[in-house]
This record gives C-alpha cells, structure tokens and sequence, in this order.
C-alpha cells in the first residue's frame, strides 16, 4: 500500500474516532436526560399536557307517593358573545331580538361593545329558541353553554314543599335544602390530555374518578291530593280576601303527610318574582294561635283524668267569666251545656270552667303530650316549635287562655298531629314526609314508617273526644264541613289576632282541624285562613267549608286504598246522587279530578313510538302522570289546575324523546 | 437476494440501511400523525408524503448503484460547474418569486429541491476527484490548495447568503475533513479555517435571528416561550419516554407541543415512544452504517474512491451527530434533518445516492464477508 493511502486511513481513524467520541457525548446526554432526569421531564409533561375535567353528578329526583316526578332536569342554554369576533352583527342582533325577546338596541349596544366578553340570554330551554340552537353554536363569536337545570313540573302547588335549586344545582329551601347532599351525589373528574393547540384529546389510560349519581326521594305526598289541596286554598285565600291559607292533609293512622300546601304561593321556577314569605312552607314553619281548635287538650285532660264526663253539666248561663281581672266572653248565653255541648258550640266559658277544674298542671302536661311548644323533628328546615309557655310562668289567666287557645301558638302541622292522635286511638306520631331514598338505580337505602313518639291518652277517652268531635260537625260550629254520606269529625277555630300586643277586633285566624271516616279515620286535614276580610271570619264558616271540599275532592278523584274499610264504606254514587244532585255541578265537576277515577284515558303504544293521550280537561297531576308513566323525560308544564292544551296533540304519533308542553288554567271554584 | 443482480455488493451495508429506511417510515408516520391531523385533517398526509419520497430518493439511489463511481470523477467539474448553477438560479428564482423567507428550494416535480444538497454531493465528487488528480502535487499551495479553496468558498458562500447557515457550514467541515484525510497541508487549512470563523462570526453578528439562536443555547433552554421553547419541548419530550418509553404511538409531546416533530425534532419523538433503548438502537444504528461505509471505502484501491466514500459517510453521520445534538440539547439550533426519518425530499435523495455510491464502491472492495468488521 503506497504512503498515501496508508495516511489516508490513519486520518480517517482519527477523524472517525473524533466523530465516535462526540456520538458518545450524546449517548451520555441522552441517558443523563430519559433516565437520571427523566421524572422531572415527566413531571413537567404533564403539567402542560393533563387537564382534570370535573363530572357533573346527576342530582337526584323527587317523587310522589305514586311515582310522579316532582322535579325534573331540563337542558337550557345560555349565550354569549365576543363581540370581536362577529362581523354581520346588525344581523346578528336582529336573530337575537327575534328570539330572545328583548329589545334590537340591547343586543347592539352588547355586540358593539369593547368588552371581549358579553352576556346575551341566560337559561334559554330549547324550546323557545326559535332560530334553533346550532345556528348559534356554528357563528362565530357566540359562544353557547349548555347547562342542566332544574325544572318543577307543578310550579305553585308544590313549590314550597320542595323548595329550588341556585344556578350550582345546589337546594336553597325546601326539601331540595334539606335533602341537598343526598340528591346531589358526588361528582367525578377524567383527567384530559390536552394538546398544543389547547385542543383535547380523551385517552383510554388516564386516570378518572366516577360521578356518584344522586339519590332519589320518595315521598308521601300524592300530587292528586296536593293539587286538590293547594287549589282548594288558594280559592279560600281568594275568596275571603285572606292574607294566607295553609293546609295539611295527612293519613292520621300512619303519620304519612299526603299533602301540604299554602296560598299565596310560589312558582319555584322563576322564584326571584315572589317575596320571600310566599317561598316558606307555611304549614311547618309559621305559627299561629290555634284558638278553640286548641281545646281538645283541656277536653282529653279532664276525660283522661276521668275529671269529668261528656253528659256531665256545666252552667254557662252568664256568657262570659272573669278571670284575672279580664272578661272572657262566649258567643252567645248558653245557659246549662252538657261537657258534649260545651266542645260542640266550643264554648270558651265551659271550656274554662273545665280547665279550672283540673288546673294547670294537667293542661300543661297534655298540651305537651299533644306535641305543642316541641319541634316534631320533621326534616323540614325551619321547622317551629310554637309557644307552650313554662308552667312556672302561667298564672291563672294562662291556664284560662291556653285552654281555650289563646298565649298558645303552633304550628298547623302540629295541630294536624295533635288531631291525629285522636284519630288514631291516642298515639302522637311523627310527620313521615319521605317515604323512602333509593339510589339513581332504585335500590331502596332507607324506608320510612309509622313512628310512635308517644300515648297520649286512652283508646276509650279517644273514642268519646272522636264523638265529640263528629257532633260538633254534624250539628255543632263545624256544620259546613258536613258532607252527607260522609261521618266527618272536626273542630272549629277562630282566633283573634294579636296586633301590636293586643287582640284584635277585626283581624282573625279561621281554623278547622277535621277527619273522616269519623269512626275510623283515614284522613285528616287541617285548614287555617289568615285573617279572612270579609264578613265572615269564624273558623265554622270560612276553614269548614275548605275541608268539606277537599274531602269531596279526594274522595271521588282517589283510587287510594285508605276508603276500603268495611264499615264505613260507602259507593261513590252514594255520595253523588245525594250532594251532587245539580247536573250542571257535575258537569263542572267531572272536569277536575272527580271524572278521572272512572275515566282513565287509554294509553296506546306499539315498540317506541307513542300515540300521544288526549290530556285536556285532566288535573295536571294526572296528565303529568300519564306522560312520565309513557317515558316522555322533558315534561314542561305553564300554569297549574286542568290541562288546556298539549303539544304533541292527541293521537299524533311520536316518541318520548319529544318535549312535551301541558297548558293548564287554573279551575276556580268548583263548588260555589 | 439483492447479490443476484449484483454480484458483490455488501448485503450488511444494504440491510442496515433498509431496517433504518424501514425503522424511519414507521417513526414518521407516529410522529406527523398529529400535525397532519391538526393542519390537513389527514394523520396520514406525511407518511404519504415520505413515502413518496421514499420512492424517488430509492430510484435516484439505484441510479447511482448501478452507474460505476469511477466515472464520477471524469464529470465532476461538469457537476461542480452545475451545481454553482443551481445555487444561483436558486437565488435568483426566489429573489423574483419570494415565495420563501430563505432561498433555499427550486421546484422540481412533486416536491421542492434544495439545490444545496445538490452542492454538497458534488464537491465532495469534486474534492475527491482534484485531490485524486493532484496526488504528487497535494501540498501544493497554489496548484491544489487555492483552487479547492475557491471552489469550496464559492458553494459555502452561496448557500450561506441563502441563507441557510448551518449547511455551509456542514459543507465547509465535510470539504476540510476531505481535503485534510487527503493530504492537504495542515497549514493551509488552518488559515482557511480560521478565515471562515472570521467570515461566520461576521455573518453570525450581522443577523439578529442567527444572534438569538445562540443566545438561546447559551441560556440552557430558560426562555420558553420565544427560541429555547422548541429545546425546552424537546428535552420534555426525550425526558418523557424516560428509559423504556411509552410505546409505539404513546408520544403525547408530538402533539403539537413539540414543534416540527416530523422534521428537525422527530428524534425527540422516537426518544419518547421508545424510550431511552429505543433511541440507543437507533444511534448504534446509525453508528453501524457509518462504520461500515467507512470500512468498505477503505478496503478500496484508489484515493477517489477512498476519499469519495469516506466524504459521503461522514457528510451522513455529521447530519446524524448534529441533528441529535440539537435535539438533546448539546450544539445551538441548527435546522438539519436526520438521515432518513426526517420527512424531506432532498435530504432523502442525498441520502439514497450516498447509500448507491457506497453500495457501488463496495462491489469492488476487497472485503470480508464474515461478521459485520
């Protein structure tokens, strides 16, 4: 090999092995880099690449006793602009003043703005974007969320009971605040991977925490009795020019509330347009002062303590009796009144005269033992406990106010509890509101039944206070309640109001606290009006007649089984024929829920499509019932009392993804 | 196989090229998926597109496996002569159209040539061939010397003023290396190579964006969101994979985080998905191919082919030294495409004529068949 060429290779070796010492630099650096410093780059990795998504958890759904929905969770919209971004914006605010309703110059000032960000509608639902959603998703500049939100189907009946949720889907009164952290469940999160461009990419592998879906409750209010209820008030609190009119209707036997309501009230869609008193659930958390109502408790001390006697007489003749320097009049002069007659025209100087003779002690003791002056424990926030002064702090004054209602106070719920317990043999129970929570899934977690709290007097002293009472309706202050056929039990109440510290003249609270079947009851319903304006203002006259309705009402609407007692059964056309004799009422009537027992529309489906019900003239509560039972999910409902008008209409053919829209107006009064 | 048509060509050369050329498509197309996706809505559009290129830089590297290389050296003024042609027509083409910020590419067929890889094979031809025709004389200041110098700053010049920096400045190292392995004097290149670090620190200093690129190197990758951002992304990348990576197609950082993942930065990419391991392979790989080029022009019988050969092979792995060093973080920004996993027509044409011209020479190089030195 000549020279050269040996110097050719020599060069070359160094010069290769110069360029394997620089590959063995970067050998070395590579190293140093995926596997000494590797988990700082990994670290760094992910913090630019991973995003946690949060899972919104489903809240969970309130029903009634027979599986209506009371809540529902509707999809509305909420849009926004940035006003940079959209170039045809004469056009655009026209689109948006056409389907948002509000004036052509607030969308133009909004799209002309020199913020980058702009509010335009919120919580639109879908419906009534007449443009549709996707054209707004597809421009530029606007940007659409798309957010659940809650909906209440029975708007006003039910509004107070079940209370409303913020935007945060997070229960502000009501049950929904209650029950908030059993229907909210729990959200989840997946982590994301995000590329450069901020765009994001889900990938099998990364870690994730499942959303624990809401819990559903149960309740014991059936929807038909609450809209009977609620409407039967709200015609009460209209009629007599009322400040309010609260309402209870329980089962007596098993403490289940079935339904409860008051007027004025709310709707808890849209709860910013009323004030703040009509969102309370009145019937827990006001008080009032029960008056003459309140006399059972002097009248089951004195029988219970075998003080006295139903047939045993009681001189009334003077119409009015002094104590504590004070003059406690009657009515009117009675003369000589059986202990029976006493309660019977709810004489307060009988009554007094009674409590005298067993002293305060005894009167205090029952009207703890009827429950008053303690909260029952309900889950119901803002529960009242009501007065029930200290024994130490009564004189003899108290002793003569208490016992016929007065320097008392409770709550109408109480008072439907004190009756109860009457009603039922002796037993004060405890509100059973909820009647059972199950998972998203329907597990049942927790069932809910009768509660015993306490005895509080014989079956016998009972059974003569139920006598009693059915007297005092069948020819007593309670008449007006009287529905013939029907052996109904009641008591009349009318307080004056206490205005500035002193009874008031003028203003009054009318109460009835009634049940029935009077021999074994079954249902009980206690009705107060607030200060009833017109002439009229007892409890006989204004509460009575309330119940007397609501009876009718729940009666021949109810395919319930509390009526299936043999000895007080009576058939339906029993009570038509007898009380219903005028065509024409009928007629009005078969509109509410009276005509739907006998009429149950029929339901017609083949695989998933529906042919749609023809709902008009049904309760809302039944034509409500009928749809989710179809499986339709977005029921949206306007108004309250019996349908008017539906969308899909009768015997179209849909399915139940379609939303569905009830019309309903309100009733008026059916028995007037 | 490939011995039946000719007769001893060495298959390890070839092969080793083939699983590159094989182990390059595959990381391509992992690692445009992504940008393809996000700016043609095709993940495939680059792994089309290499393909193609593939194909072509395949029938040039025939081209030239087939044409014997010792007639290389009778065309080589005329490819010279050429080439200073192109790289003028280059200037002047994209001086008229200013269709790119750099004038670096003429239109050819599908795809852009850079005509500076054209340059690139042929001075090394060039080189190889004068230092072959001058032997007696190679010490020769005037006769050998100053002529190769003037061809050599020419082509520099020209595609510095591009300007396209770091390749004139590969072409200038290859072109010292050739000249000094050849027997230029030491001297000479000397003064040659100082007079280029004076004329690249001018040029280096006149412009701002050339200024930054080093800056950003010196400041160790701290400046994320302007130069060092695409270092900081590579080095996450690499650091990412960690020692067995995430696996085929488990690169997270190529999604556009990384800049250029399919080009300059595609290592990074093969660093995540294979892990420290896999990017170890690929440099011994590489390291492999280099060797046994090497090898095969110095088992050669005349100082063209040496020189020719040994230009080639280290014009290839100098692209593979710096791609990586930038990568990982080791030499400034430099822009040059790794050997055949880069997506990029002329760089692969380079490539595959180099890989054909080795092939060539090893036809009639007296090697051993056994074992792979």
């Amino acid at each position: 090999m000549p020279t050269h060429n040996r110097t050719i290779v020599y060069k070359t070796i160094a010069i290769v092995s110069l360029l394997c010492l620089i590959w063995s630099i970067i050998v070395s650096k590579l190293f140093l880099i995926q596997v000494i410093d590797s988990k700082q780059y990994q670290a760094r990795c992910k913090r630019q690449t991973n995003y946690k998504k949060p899972i919104q958890a489903n809240r969970g759904l309130i029903y009634d006793r027979n599986g209506n929905s009371l809540t529902m969770d509707i999809v509305k919209y909420s849009f926004a602009a940035h006003p940079y971004l959209i170039s045809d914006k004469d056009k655009m605010a026209a689109s948006l003043h056409n389907d948002f309703k509000k004036p052509l110059s607030f969308y133009k000032n909004k799209l002309n703005s020199d913020n980058t960000f702009e509010w335009l509608a919120k919580d639109i639902p879908e419906s009534e974007i007449l443009s549709g959603v996707n054209k707004y998703k597809k421009h530029s500049g606007i940007a659409v969320f798309k957010n659940i939100r809650r909906n209440y189907p029975f708007t006003k009946s039910c509004g107070q009971l079940i209370g409303f949720t913020n935007i945060d889907n997070v229960g502000i009164s009501g049950l929904e605040l209650e029950y908030d952290s059993i229907l909210s469940g729990e959200p989840g999160w997946t982590m994301i991977q995000k590329d450069g461009l901020g765009q994001f990419h889900r990938r099998p592998d990364m870690p994730y925490k499942e959303e624990i879906q809401g819990n559903n409750i149960t309740l014991n209010i059936d929807t038909d009795f609450q809209e009977i209820l609620y409407e039967e008030l709200k015609n009460s609190f209209e009629k007599h020019n009322a400040d309010k009119a609260l309402g209870i209707v329980i089962n007596p036997q098993n403490g289940e509330i079935l339904a409860m309501a008051s007027a004025p009230a709310f709707d808890p869609n849209n709860p910013g347009k009323y004030p703040i008193s009509d969102q309370k659930n009145r019937p827990i958390t006001d008080t009032f002062e029960p008056g003459s109502t309140f006399k059972i408790v002097t009248a089951t001390a004195a029988l219970e303590e075998n003080m006295i006697q139903p047939e045993d007489s009681i001189d009334c003749s003077k119409g009015y009796i002094r104590v504590g320097g004070r003059n406690i009049h009657d009515h009117k002069k009675y003369g000589k009144l059986s202990f029976t007659e006493v309660i019977k025209n709810s004489s307060n100087v009988g009554t007094i005269k009674v409590a005298q003779k067993i002293r305060k002690g005894f009167v205090f003791q029952y009207a703890r033992k009827f429950g008053f002056g303690v909260k029952s424990d309900i889950s119901f926030p803002g529960e009242t406990s009501g007065i029930l002064h200290p024994l130490n702090k009564w004189t003899d004054l108290t002793l003569s106010q208490v016992s016929i209602g007065h320097g008392v106070s409770c709550s109408v719920l109480q008072l439907a509890y004190a009756y109860a317990a009457i009603a039922n043999g002796g037993y004060l129970l405890k509100p059973q509101l909820v009647k059972s929570i199950s998972t998203y899934d329907n597990i049942v977690i927790s069932n809910s039944g009768r509660e015993v709290i306490r005895r509080i007097a014989s079956q016998k002293t009972m059974n003569k206070m139920r006598e009693l009472l059915r007297l005092t309706v069948q020819s007593g202050t309670g008449r007006k309640a009287k529905i013939n056929g029907m052996s109904i039990a009641g008591k009349t109440g009318t307080a004056q109001k206490i205005i500035d510290g002193k009874y008031s003249k003028t203003d009054y609270i009318a109460t009835f606290a009634g049940f029935f079947p009077a021999k074994n009851p079954r249902l009980l319903c206690v009705v107060m009006v607030d200060n009833p304006k017109n002439k009229v203002h007892t409890g006989g006259s204004v509460a009575a007649p309330v119940v007397s309705n609501i009876f009718k009402r729940i009666y021949n609407s109810s395919n319930y089984i509390i009526f299936q007692d043999e000895e007080d059964k009576l058939t339906k056309n029993e009570v038509k024929s007898e009380d219903w004799d005028d065509e024409e009422k009928l007629k009005k009537l078969s509109l509410s829920s009276v005509g739907y027992a006998s009429s149950r529309p029929k339901v017609f489906s083949s695989n998933d499509k529906i042919i749609m019900p023809d709902l008009k003239n049904l309760s809302l509560s039944k034509a409500y019932g009928i749809l989710s039972r179809l499986g339709f999910k977005e029921i949206i409902t306007e108004g309250e009392g019996i349908v008017v008008s539906q969308y899909p209409a009768k015997k179209i053919k849909t399915d139940n993804e379609t939303k569905c829209i009830l019309k309903c107006k309100a009733r008026g009064n059916l028995f007037d | 196989m490939i011995n039946r048509f000719n007769k001893n060509i060495d298959t390890k050369y070839f092969y080793l090229t083939m699983i590159l050329m094989g182990i390059g498509f595959i990381i391509q197309y992992s690692a445009s998926s992504a940008l393809g996706a996000a700016k043609f809505k095709d993940p495939g559009f680059y792994m089309k597109g290499h393909l193609i290129r593939i194909i072509i830089g395949a029938c040039c590297g025939s081209l030239f496996l087939f044409f014997d290389h010792q007639k290389l050296k009778k065309i080589a003024p005329m490819l010279i002569l050429t080439s200073i042609i192109l790289l003028i027509i280059t200037l002047i083409y994209n001086k008229i159209f200013n269709r790119y910020p750099a004038a670096r590419w003429l239109p050819l067929f599908v795809m852009n040539f850079q005509t500076a890889e054209f340059a690139k094979l042929a001075l090394i031809i060039y080189l190889a061939a004068f230092i072959d025709k001058r032997q007696k004389k190679v010490g020769n200041l005037t006769e050998t010397f100053l002529p190769a110098a003037t061809v050599i700053s020419a082509i520099v010049v020209l595609v510095v003023i591009e300007p396209d920096f770091s390749f004139g400045a590969v072409i200038a190292l290859i072109s010292i290396t050739v000249m000094w392995i050849g027997g230029i004097k030491f001297t000479h290149l000397i003064s040659f190579v100082l007079s280029f670090i004076l004329f690249s620190s001018l040029i280096i200093l006149s412009s701002p964006y050339k200024r930054e690129r080093v800056a950003t190197f010196f400041s160790n990758g701290g400046d994320v969101q302007n130069a060092g951002y695409q270092i900081t992304q590579s080095l996450i990348t690499l650091g990412n994979g960690g020692f067995w990576g995430r696996g085929l197609g488990g690169s997270i950082e190529k999604n556009l985080f990384l800049p250029d993942p399919h080009t300059d930065f595609v290592f990074s990419v093969t660093g995540e998905e294979f892990g420290f391991i896999g990017a170890f392979a690929l440099l011994v790989l590489f390291l492999l191919i280099f060797l046994r080029g090497i090898q095969i022009s110095l088992k050669s019988h005349d100082v063209f082919t040496k020189l020719l050969g040994v230009g080639i092979s280290i014009s290839i792995f100098l692209n593979v030294l710096f791609n990586i060093g930038v990568v990982c973080n080791i030499f400034p920004v430099t822009g040059l495409p790794l050997p055949f996993l880069s997506y990029g027509g002329s760089a692969m044409i380079y490539n595959f004529a180099c890989v054909g011209i080795i092939l060539n020479i090893s036809k009639k190089s007296n090697l051993s068949t056994k074992g792979i030195f």
